[in-house]
């Protein structure tokens, strides 16, 4: 229910003017939610960042999150 | 419908779970209109919403597990928060829960922000971010109460942008 709650609050702020960008740890969810704009990653539920320990990937993950919102 | 039954990475939910989430009323989450950033993101202020239960320990409650359909609270978290007071109190069984109880940045992820901001990738960080729990499976209250407070803050503060990480 994570990507359904984050959805909801992502939908809220967009449609007060402030662009959102999502994790998307299962993209079927995201599809099925019609999140607009989400980053799709491989890791498992509960690292949506990947590997805990690896704070460059982790950092990087959030860049590339982050970068599309200029898309 | 959603076919769960048909996503590897939830291969690991029982039959009863996987037909419930199946079955689930799955919420509209596209908004009704939606903007195109007008300035660089090297020039935004970006904030967090976290769906992992984080909570600081030493001064907020945890989130309740026994609320009927989900505790539909938020907590706020300042950016300059110690991360090692923050606790993680999520009452799904559907995800392993160790890498954000080890490394709550995992899912709350001010230090990496924090670094790109000192790279010149984003303006600024918010001095607030917001942490709900995301088992909501009953997401009226959710919806009507908090889903607008925190908009509501993040238009407060000149957000420009919002990082939102389920987990």
């Amino acid at each position: 229910m994570c990507p359904q709650a984050v959805g909801l609050v992502q939908k809220a702020c967009e449609e007060n003017g402030i662009i959102c960008s999502t994790i998307s740890i299962i993209d079927e969810i995201s599809r099925k939610l019609k999140i607009i704009r989400y980053l799709s990653v491989p890791s498992n539920l509960g690292y949506p960042l990947g590997d805990p320990d690896d704070f460059d990937n982790q950092k990087d993950i959030c860049k590339r999150a982050l970068d599309l919102v200029t898309r | 419908m959603l076919d769960v039954f048909k996503i590897p990475k939830l291969s690991h939910i029982s039959t009863k779970n996987k037909t419930a989430l199946s079955l689930y009323p799955w919420k509209n989450c596209k908004p009704d209109f939606y903007n195109q950033l007008q300035k660089p993101l090297t020039e935004c202020n970006v904030a967090i919403v976290s769906s992992a239960g984080l909570y600081d320990v030493h001064i907020q409650k945890t989130f309740d597990p026994k609320i009927l359909g989900g505790d539909y609270s938020y907590r706020i978290i300042p950016s300059d928060i110690n991360m090692n007071s923050l606790r993680e109190g999520h009452r799904s069984n559907s995800f392993d829960h160790k890498g954000i109880r080890e490394n709550p940045s995992s899912g709350l992820p001010i230090p990496q922000l924090n670094a790109l901001v000192k790279e010149g990738c984003i303006g600024k960080l918010n001095y607030r971010h917001f942490s709900i729990m995301g088992s909501i499976t009953a997401p009226a209250r959710f919806i009507k109460n908090t889903v607008p407070d925190i908009a509501k803050y993040l238009k407060a503060d000149n957000v420009d942008v919002v990082l939102l990480v389920p987990v």
